[in-house]
């Protein structure tokens, strides 16, 4: 019988952010480059589509209605969401979100009626 | 740019298509309209930015059976880094309600609701699996 051993590329990253109620504020993840993993959302308590929209900057440094986002994901109504990239989805200098009900790159990004679940595997 | 139906459904039940860049064009103003003919969902996509003389790419998938580049905003968009392949699964599905269309730009310039500019060479290939 022959035998191995394979180091992995660390597939899930090395941190977990979680966020019970992300809403249309932005919140910062992580203040350097990030490799995203993996993201769930829960969407489960509204009625209408959520948009989690991440950004390649910090919270401070993203202006709405002017800073394109980097990431854009959509979750069904009434749905939970999971995106897994096992080769990492990279950013170069931080990472932020935000969570709305707004598809538009507008300056008012309206609340989802209830706040989502949000998970985010990343180093 | 544009994309060529390489496939065919492998799976009962499963649309699986196959497309590949067949030309050299690069011009951002190409567009993918309503990709599969329905409304489904997204369940994986699989893409290679290998041409190293391209930069960063931005792919904007839109819930339309149209699309225009730096008009209409992408309800799914991420950036494939120069050089790099990329895997995105989406166990659930990304619902994408009526129908599926795709854009492609330069990710400095064409991500989120920018058009951007155009690639600096084709993008290599790009798999989705849809349902």
């Amino acid at each position: 019988m022959a035998v191995g051993n394979v180091t992995l590329r660390a597939p899930l990253g090395t941190a977990v952010w979680s966020d019970t109620a992300a809403t249309n504020a932005l919140v910062d993840v992580n203040g350097s480059a990030t490799s995203i993993y993996h993201v769930e959302i829960d969407n489960t308590a509204n009625t209408a589509v959520t948009y989690v929209k991440m950004f390649d900057s910090a919270a401070s440094g993203v202006t709405l209605a002017t800073t394109e986002p980097d990431i854009v994901v959509s979750c069904a109504a009434g749905a939970k969401e999971y995106m897994t990239i096992p080769t990492g989805l990279t950013t170069s200098a931080a990472l932020c979100y935000i969570a709305t009900s707004t598809l538009s790159n507008a300056a008012t990004q309206v609340a989802p009626t209830t706040a989502i679940g949000l998970t985010i595997s990343y180093s | 740019m544009s994309l060529e139906y390489k496939g065919t459904n492998q799976f009962t039940g499963l649309d699986y298509r196959f497309w590949q860049v067949v030309d050299a064009l690069t011009d951002k103003d190409e567009k993918y309209e309503n990709l599969f003919g329905t409304s489904g969902k997204l369940y994986a996509v699989f893409a290679l930015n290998n041409t190293s003389s391209n930069s960063a790419v931005a792919i904007k998938f839109y819930d339309g059976g149209t699309a225009t580049n730096g008009t209409d905003i992408p309800s799914l968009t991420f950036g494939i880094a120069q050089n790099a392949k990329e895997v995105f699964i989406f166990p659930e599905g990304i619902t994408f309600s009526n129908g599926l269309s795709m854009c492609l730009s330069k990710y400095a310039t064409g991500h989120g609701t920018a058009a951007g500019a155009d690639l600096d060479a084709t993008f290599e290939k790009i798999v989705l699996i849809f349902k």
